[in-house]
């Protein structure tokens, strides 16, 4: 019971906080470094935003496993 | 009380306690606690059986009494003294209650409660108190100076450096004492219960943190017009210390006697670094600095240094607790302590060798930046070539020795370390996208995996946790020190959080990071590989990470910033020092 409670609040908070990271991401695309100076270099958004994306599939994963390994 | 009796009382009170140890063992070694079955005395044994060693049994008896007094009397003494006030009265009750158990301990073992647990606690009991004593009486000889005296730049980082390597000290010599001492009380114990290290090991690693102190202490400190002369003991006699530590890890190997040498050497070792410890924190002196030292060092020991510096020694001191700690914690029990120091080893090759391999790729970056710029390559002393072959050659040299003597997995998952962090991080995204933080700190993750497989040959869920673990832990961490160096990275190019989306931006994810992090820490008990110990260290440290992390995205000044960073790496290491703990005492 204590497991499943852990997990779960554990899920929420790890899932959920995905989604302003990816919010974020998204940002960074729609609005490239508006303050970044001149001699650094520009990164592709859409492959920053791939990035948040894959993080986020993984650490789902992360968590499905987790929830098969549930006591 | 004048203080000259004080101390006589207190010094009366440690003697008394060290008897009570040496003759214990005594005790243990002529088994003579068998001749002597009532307590507190066994006079009826004494007039009847004519056995000799009933008289050693008593002695040790008459020894615990005559401590006894002295203790509590020393207790008294503290508490009624008016130049006492504080730290001395608290270490003082402590070393009571520890005698007090030790002694009650003891009547349990003389009664036949048959409990392993009262006969480690009867001489750990002893031990403890004789800490206390040891401390209380440095607090007592060493007062806190009127006006302490503030160091600056180098000299003050000597001292911060000297002071915590003689408190690492005294806390090894204490573990090496409960180790040594559990295998004295119970003969073949040779693993002292929820110390998570056998006795020689523990007395190696005092033996060398010991070695490392006396050096140090006769190279650096320097006394000033104000030093006691107590104090003065410490640069001149230091190399006692090493000495002690060698004798108790000579009586590890001798059989039947040598558990009596290792205690008494131990012991003393233990009270020596305690009061070596508080001199080093009360006391003024002056230290040589290591400016000075370099500039009077010959040229190859420069090179070596500047060779050693390329390892990122100080950095890989974090990767390596975490592959340690995870050793300790799979599902195959405890590793030999051979296969711990080849993967400690192997692990500091292939860690070392990213590294150096980063400083030549990176002396670009460095040059520009002032965290960096005075490291060998950005400086000129050692060539970008030169690091790389010495990186490369690191690198081949902990594959072989993690796929010799550990696991082939091992070796695997350092070898992706070694690409990873030197090739896709260093030469890839740290110099092209702001996620470099976050994709490369699966870098910083993976030497949990090699202390995984190097014990168990696979790889498990509770293994990728643990990547997991760092890898969210990761961004909050080197996010802080880019919001402070951030002007550093700017001019040097690299395209860090701050630098590219502001510091707003980067306060708002180090929460969010933080977050995710504290969660993903609660899964190893989810999933049942830990409990409740590692739970409750789990969550007060994480409540703490986001206590900090909210500071930086609330308020966000330099003092919230470098709160934060300088409690991310102490965070790390506790989670994994708990997760041992938890094992270790849950099983």
């Amino acid at each position: 019971m204590i497991a499943w409670l852990i997990f779960w609040l554990a899920a929420i908070v790890a899932i959920g906080g995905q989604i302003p990271l990816i919010l974020a991401a998204w940002r960074l695309y729609r609005q490239p470094f508006q303050q970044a100076p001149a001699n650094v270099p520009r990164s592709d958004g859409r492959a920053d935003l791939g990035w948040t994306i894959l993080t986020a599939l993984a650490t789902l994963a992360l968590f499905g496993a987790a929830y098969l390994a549930l006591p | 009380m004048a203080a000259r009796s004080l101390m006589r009382i207190l010094l009366v009170g440690l003697g008394l306690t060290l008897a009570t140890i040496i003759s214990g063992a005594l005790v243990t070694i002529s088994a003579s606690a068998t001749v002597c079955s009532s307590w507190p005395l066994c006079l009826e044994e004494l007039v009847q059986s004519q056995n000799p060693l009933v008289w050693i049994s008593l002695l040790h008896r008459l020894f615990v009494a005559l401590a006894l007094l002295a203790v509590f009397a020393g207790l008294v003494a503290v508490w009624r003294s008016s130049d006492t006030a504080g730290l001395p009265r608290i270490t003082a009750g402590i070393a009571a209650a520890f005698f007090l158990l030790q002694a009650l301990a003891g009547a349990l073992l003389v009664w036949g409660v048959p409990a392993m647990v009262a006969d480690v606690w009867h001489l750990s009991g002893a031990l403890l108190a004789f800490g206390a004593q040891s401390l209380t009486i440095a607090l007592i000889a060493v007062p806190t100076p009127a006006t302490p005296e503030r160091l600056a730049g180098r000299a003050a980082q000597m001292q911060r450096r000297l002071r915590s390597l003689a408190w690492w000290s005294a806390a090894a010599a204490g573990v090496a004492a409960l180790a040594i001492g559990a295998r004295s009380v119970v003969p073949g114990f040779g693993m002292m219960t929820a110390v998570p290290t056998n006795s020689v090991s523990a007395v190696g690693f005092a033996a060398l943190l010991s070695v490392w102190m006396a050096l140090e202490a006769r190279r650096r400190l320097r006394p000033v017009a104000e030093t006691p002369a107590l104090a003065l003991a410490l640069p001149r006699y230091s190399l006692f210390l090493p000495a002690l530590a060698l004798l108790a890890l000579l009586g590890a190997f001798i059989p039947v006697a040598g558990h009596l040498i290792s205690l008494t050497a131990i012991a003393l070792l233990w009270a020596a670094t305690i009061i070596a410890a508080v001199i080093l924190q009360r006391v003024p002196f002056s230290f040589a600095t290591a400016t000075a030292g370099v500039r009077s060092q010959p040229a190859w020991r420069t090179v070596v240094a500047d060779y050693i510096s390329l390892t990122k020694p100080k950095v890989i001191s974090l990767l390596l607790v975490t592959t340690l700690t995870t050793m300790f914690i799979t599902e195959a029990g405890l590793p030999s302590w051979w296969l711990v120091i080849w993967t400690m080893i192997g692990g500091y090759l292939a860690a070392g060798g990213a590294g150096a391999i980063n400083c030549a790729f990176d002396s670009d970056i460095d040059i520009n930046m002032g965290r960096t710029s005075r490291r060998p390559v950005p400086s000129g002393r050692i060539s970008r070539r030169a690091a790389f072959i010495f990186g490369l050659i690191l690198s081949v040299l902990s594959i072989i020795v993690l796929w010799v003597f550990t696991t082939p997995l091992a070796a695997f998952f350092a070898l992706l370390g070694i690409i990873y962090y030197a090739w896709f991080y260093t030469g890839w995204l740290k110099r092209s996208t702001w996620q470099n933080i976050i994709i490369g700190g699966g870098a910083g993750a993976i030497p949990p995996l090699v202390g995984w497989t190097a014990v168990t040959g696979s790889v498990s869920l509770m293994a990728v946790v643990l990547f997991a673990i760092i890898f969210y832990w990761t961004p909050p961490h080197f996010w802080a020190l880019a919001l402070v160096k951030q002007k550093d990275y700017a001019r040097a190019g690299v395209p860090m959080l701050p630098v590219v989306a502001g510091e707003a931006e980067t306060r708002w994810q180090i929460l969010v990071y933080s977050a995710i992090m504290v969660a993903v820490s609660l899964l190893p008990v989810a999933i049942g590989a830990m409990s409740w110990i590692y739970l409750i260290g789990a969550v007060v440290l994480g409540l703490r990470f986001m206590r900090d992390a909210w500071a930086v995205w609330r308020v966000g000044d330099q003092a919230a910033i470098w709160g934060l960073y300088k409690y991310s790496l102490l965070y790390l290491a506790l989670v994994f020092a708990a997760m041992v703990a938890d094992r270790l005492i849950i099983g």
